[in-house]
């Protein structure tokens, strides 16, 4: 009970940190950053954030604050597993904190494509994982922080429409500490790759 | 002022380069990995492979990520290789089963301003003992994007290089075509097609190519002899020897149309290109009759790209009509060729396979081909008259950090310039110059 309780009040918190968020950039870094992303961005995470490659994650639709910190951990390169330091830390670099705001936002007001459908039983067992945890282990409820389906609740990231091979490479290098996330690495330790591939599964298909 | 600065140094190093004099020394790492603050893996399978946003930075120009005021990189080579039966001198290969240094390149690499860049090669040849101008590709590029549009709707832009097909993004195209690596110590077939390979480092091409909506891919380039103003773009080569390099007349058309499609972890592509050359039989001698050349080609590339598993493969058909208007009817001119037919053909396929686990271990086949109409009178060496070769190519590859290659190739012929016996008439065989290669290749 008192663990719920911590859970709720965590989320409640960040929930409103979240509503509370910071103003829209002003229209000249806007149309700056959307410029960026179109020219730049685009050659790998898509249109508009609408990744094709599953190497590169889907932005679209992207929690702000959350877009704005990551780009600001491959300019520091605190974020630091193989992927990031081969293709984000030479493009995060020459970045300001005014570009980063404006490509946060601007991903962040980007609409989502839709998902993409898998192997129902797998999608099935995937939201069982997501919505209920595995009791047995120090995996709760996905939703709890990620929101149902995998949208958005206050920082955490969007998860919905993500590429299943992207969920599971980030699981991966979480539970093997080459990226630094320290709630998720406690939350994510003991989860087992076919858990990993159903939810995975399951958030890609949202 | 300072951006000003560094433009002016930046191109009075391209000049540099180009006008021959000796470049300064290379910075610890290659230069577009430093412009883009990228890894090789991002823009290569293997190099030089291209990923498809390796083909989006060669496409814009070179110009992504931040200008270097010295962008150069270097690359070396270290090899052995083995041929199968040296001959009675054991002299077929050069230095056979003994390692070598194979040769050099200093590369100036990089963007000059968001719209220019450029891929600049200098090569020194160890076996050969000289250093001369290899690949080399210049480009000016724009974007357009229409109203509301999140990626560029077009890309455009225009290329000096002098190569045909070094300008290209897909690697089913023979300059940048497998085998990427081969040694330069084995004897290797006599004839080729003139796209592939008969014009590098020779001649001058400009053109200018678009991508629309990373589908459809179209340029049409123009191709002449590399001298006057454009004498840099063959710097080094023999141009005073027959068959030194080529002489051009006048200006000779490349077209190249390409589709292209993206999905998932996939990418493929279909395409056609092609030249239409004027040549002159022989180099030294100018203001002759040409022999006409055209080349007529197919290709198509597939890559899936994922991790750990990346499989690519490439395939490429050229048809190559050679009519002799000039040296048939005179019986050859110079130092050209005698042919003893006014007009021959030559096709050439290859076809190649790669898997790549965790972009570390690699191995690839491939099957090389070039077969055409018998001449004694053109294939001189060849007792049957035939150009004929065929070869299978099986490669491992190991790449243990990002710009370190360790290669294994073996290559087996099955036919070798026009019969699988004999060959030579002094009793050789194709399969006597099977090659056992190990190279060692480092970009820093």
């Amino acid at each position: 009970m008192k663990n719920e309780f911590v859970w709720m009040l965590g989320v409640a918190t960040i929930v409103v940190a979240g509503l509370a968020g910071a103003a829209a950039p002003d229209k000249a870094v806007q149309q700056a950053a959307a410029t960026k992303a179109n020219e730049l961005c685009s050659a790998c995470h898509g249109p508009g954030g609408n990744s094709i490659s599953p190497t590169f994650p889907r932005l679209a639709g992207q929690k702000e604050q959350y877009l704005e910190n990551q780009l600001k951990a491959f300019r520091s390169r605190t974020r630091a597993e193989p992927d990031a330091h081969d293709f984000m830390w030479g493009i995060a670099a020459p970045l300001d904190d005014t570009m980063i705001a404006g490509l946060a936002y601007y991903y962040s007001t980007q609409p989502p494509a839709r998902g993409i459908p898998g192997d129902p039983a797998l999608i099935a067992r995937g939201k069982d994982l997501f919505d209920k945890g595995v009791a047995s282990k120090p995996l709760p409820p996905c939703a709890t922080c990620h929101g149902k389906n995998g949208e958005v609740v206050g920082e955490w990231p969007r998860l919905a429409g993500q590429h299943a091979a992207y969920i599971v490479k980030q699981i991966t290098v979480i539970q093997s500490l080459l990226r630094a996330a320290p709630v998720m690495h406690g939350i994510v330790k003991e989860m087992n790759r076919a858990e990993m591939e159903a939810v995975a599964a399951f958030l890609q298909s949202q | 002022m300072a951006t000003h600065r560094l433009s002016s140094l930046w191109l009075i190093v391209a000049a540099g380069v180009l006008g021959l004099i000796s470049p300064p020394s290379a910075q610890a790492v290659p230069s577009y990995a430093r412009q883009t603050g990228q890894q090789c893996i991002a823009c290569h399978v293997s190099f030089p492979e291209l990923t498809p946003y390796g083909r989006y930075f060669k496409l814009t120009g070179y110009t992504i990520g931040q200008r270097q005021s010295l962008p150069f990189a270097m690359m070396g080579q270290a090899s052995v290789t083995k041929t199968q039966n040296n001959g009675p001198d054991n002299d077929v290969t050069a230095r056979d089963g003994n390692p070598v240094f194979s040769g050099a390149s200093v590369f100036l690499a990089g963007k000059a301003t968001d719209n220019i860049g450029a891929f600049v090669q200098w090569s020194y040849d160890h076996q050969e003992g000289h250093s001369a101008l290899d690949n080399a590709d210049i480009r000016i590029v724009g974007k357009y994007s229409g109203a509301g549009a999140k990626e560029p709707d077009l890309i455009y832009g225009a290329t000096l290089h002098n190569n045909p097909t070094v300008q290209d993004v897909w690697n089913s195209t023979p300059a940048f075509g497998y085998p990427y690596t081969s040694s330069s110590l084995a004897v290797a077939p006599s004839v080729s097609t003139l796209i592939d390979g008969g014009l590098a480092q020779q001649v001058a091409g400009m053109g200018g190519y678009f991508f629309w909506k990373k589908a459809i891919y179209g340029e049409l380039s123009f191709y002449r002899t590399a001298d006057g103003a454009f004498s840099a773009l063959r710097a080094g080569q023999d141009t005073a020897t027959a068959g030194g390099v080529s002489r051009l007349s006048g200006y000779n058309p490349y077209w190249r149309l390409a589709y292209n499609h993206e999905w998932g972890p996939n990418s493929v592509m279909v395409g056609t290109y092609g030249m239409i050359v004027k040549k002159l039989p022989d180099n030294t001698i100018p203001d002759t009759a040409t022999d006409k050349f055209t080349d007529t080609a197919l290709d198509a590339q597939y890559q899936y790209i994922t991790d750990p598993h990346t499989f690519t493969a490439q395939a490429t058909y050229i048809h190559e009509k050679q009519d002799w208007d000039a040296s048939f009817p005179t019986g050859g001119i110079g130092a050209g060729p005698t042919p003893g037919l006014a007009s021959t053909n030559l096709n050439t396929i290859k076809a190649k396979a790669t898997y790549y686990y965790q972009r570390k271990y690699g191995a690839t086949l491939a099957y090389i081909s070039t077969t055409g109409t018998a001449d004694p009178n053109l294939y001189t060496f060849s007792p049957t008259g035939s150009p004929d070769s065929t070869a299978y190519v099986a490669e491992l590859n190991y790449v243990p950090v990002q710009n370190v290659r360790v290669m294994l190739q073996y290559t087996n012929y099955t036919k070798f310039d026009g019969a699988s016996t004999n060959y030579d008439g002094n009793g050789r065989n194709a399969k006597d110059n099977n090659t056992l290669f190990l190279n060692l290749w480092v970009a820093f």
